[in-house]
């Protein structure tokens, strides 16, 4: 099934210019409507700014779209794959196409920032030889200006650092999406402001689509293209950051105070 | 906590541990195998607890001779140590104090390893990543820690038999000829294979239990010290269970 998912990947992304659809999703946790119909779709070289309050649900939105947790109702169609259908093997050629920016940065304690990047590599791209992976490696730490890190353990280096290395580790499988979760969370603001820059530097050298959560209103500036409010489940509201901004509507507003 | 709470919880956390295992033994034999990973935690989980494992043996064998010894003594039977404490080490406190060593150094590095990797979203990243984290992180150190805990409790008798050789040495003279003739003289068959086996199911317990807990660590930092400090109590209470469990049931097949 990975092929086939592999083959309808190169297809499908090439026919449309929607490269992740969202379509009346619902996923309810105990008696808690988390996501209760919310439909969006990223269109492709899109950057998609959810915004919420927090425990809005706008984690459990991506982490619905990478698989990571199922719906309850709905269909997330990736790369126009419909994900819901798909078994181990069809989600991770999914997966090798869409990086996942975790909000912990979620670098593994016991390997270096070597092992870090070599790992998604090695479990996803099994025909890439050893020279080419390091050549991955060694490009993609200059791309984030982190080359020098190569053999520190992630203890070694600071937040600002792990998020930077943490995004070489989904950039290193050359994905068409990544998903940000909290991407500037934590960081002071001049790394939370490099970190912005960063990606909008990712989006157009590696030709990348996006969907990024943020309560960041200076990242969010920096980087939507197009921001969707996430309220009670649905997306309440959808516009460009200048459209959202001068919005009357004080469930909007309260955002960009 | 109510009662009915209470017994409400135990049954949903049996039914859990359950279905955990039942997964273990899913994954278990369904390719593909973590084969590095599986020899690297079997260094980790081995090698690495070997000197601890030895020193306590050592000790542990020292100090039952030199406890023993007044009461042989008093009845007449000194020449009888190392027998006795052959005995003692290897059918019984040999791999239970080994099981308990292992099982606080082993479960709870387990479970607040897996914790930690829990609540920092290692564990996803590395589903994300295109590997199943449930084979990769929990059936490799599972099968370590029931392959790993036989091999060191052999390790760990011989050597509390050379602390016990020691004792014996003490207050007296004995060649180690002599003492380890009497020691494989009193040992049986019958003995060994029993404690040996009972080391395995201590080995799955110890390592399931620290990946049970770990894997299903919440609530941030204070959940990974709960799970770690959980894991190394539950598992350490199975090792008397599993203990009483084997001793009834070689018992009824009249191998004690």
């Amino acid at each position: 099934m990975a092929a086939d998912v592999e083959d309808n990947i190169k297809q499908g992304t090439k026919k449309g210019d929607v490269v992740i659809s969202i379509d009346h999703v619902t996923k309810t946790f105990g008696k808690r409507n988390v996501l209760d119909g919310f439909t969006i779709d990223l269109q492709r070289g899109e950057s998609l700014v959810v915004l919420g309050r927090s425990g809005s649900g706008k984690s459990v939105l991506i982490k619905c779209v990478i698989g990571l947790y199922k719906t309850d109702g709905g269909t997330i169609k990736v790369l126009g794959q419909d994900i819901e259908n798909l078994d181990h093997d069809g989600l991770d050629a999914i997966r090798a196409n869409v990086g996942f920016l975790f909000q912990s940065n979620a670098l593994y304690d016991s390997m270096t920032v070597r092992e870090n990047l070599e790992f998604p590599m090695r479990r996803h791209l099994k025909t890439v030889s050893v020279a080419e992976a390091e050549k991955r490696i060694v490009d993609t730490l200059a791309h984030v200006g982190l080359a020098h890190t190569i053999d520190m353990m992630p203890s070694e280096l600071s937040g600002g650092m792990q998020k930077r290395i943490a995004l070489a580790r989904t950039l290193v499988l050359n994905p068409e999406v990544i998903l940000y979760d909290e991407p500037t969370t934590g960081l002071d603001p001049v790394t939370a402001r490099e970190i912005s820059t960063l990606m909008n530097d990712t989006q157009r050298l590696y030709n990348t689509s996006s969907i990024i959560i943020s309560h960041d209103m200076k990242c969010v500036e920096k980087t939507a293209d197009r921001i969707a409010i996430l309220m009670d489940g649905k997306c309440y509201a959808i516009g460009t950051f200048d459209q959202l901004r001068q919005s009357k509507d004080e469930k909007i507003s309260q955002f960009f105070e | 906590m109510k009662l009915n709470a209470y017994v409400a919880d135990l049954f949903g956390e049996t039914g859990a541990i359950s279905r955990f295992i039942a997964r273990y033994f899913g994954e278990l034999f369904r390719p593909k195998y973590e084969v590095r990973q599986f020899i690297r935690q079997c260094y980790i989980i081995g090698v690495l607890s070997l000197p601890l494992i030895a020193v306590t043996g050592f000790i542990m064998g020292l100090v039952l001779t030199m406890q023993l010894r007044p009461s042989l003594l008093s009845y007449g039977v000194e020449a009888q140590l190392p027998v006795m404490v052959s005995l003692a080490i290897v059918r019984e406190i040999g791999p239970v104090i080994t099981a308990l060593i292992f099982a606080g150094k082993i479960s709870s590095g387990i479970g607040a390893e897996l914790g930690s990797m829990k609540v920092t979203e290692q564990i996803d990243a590395m589903e994300v990543s295109g590997t199943n984290p449930f084979k990769y992180l929990v059936v490799t150190r599972v099968l370590a820690t029931t392959m790993m805990l036989p091999i060191l409790t052999i390790l760990s008798d011989t050597i509390a038999l050379y602390g016990s050789y020691l004792g014996v040495n003490i207050k007296g003279h004995t060649s180690i000829t002599l003492y380890f003739f009497q020691v494989f003289h009193a040992l049986e068959f019958s003995d060994v294979l029993p404690a040996v086996l009972k080391t395995v199911f201590f080995g799955f317990a110890i390592g399931l239990i620290g990946c049970y807990k770990g894997y299903n660590s919440s609530k941030g930092t204070e959940g990974v010290g709960r799970s770690a400090n959980a894991a190394v109590v539950v598992s350490s209470l199975l090792v008397f269970i599993i203990d009483l469990l084997t001793v009834q049931i070689t018992d009824l097949l009249g191998l004690n």
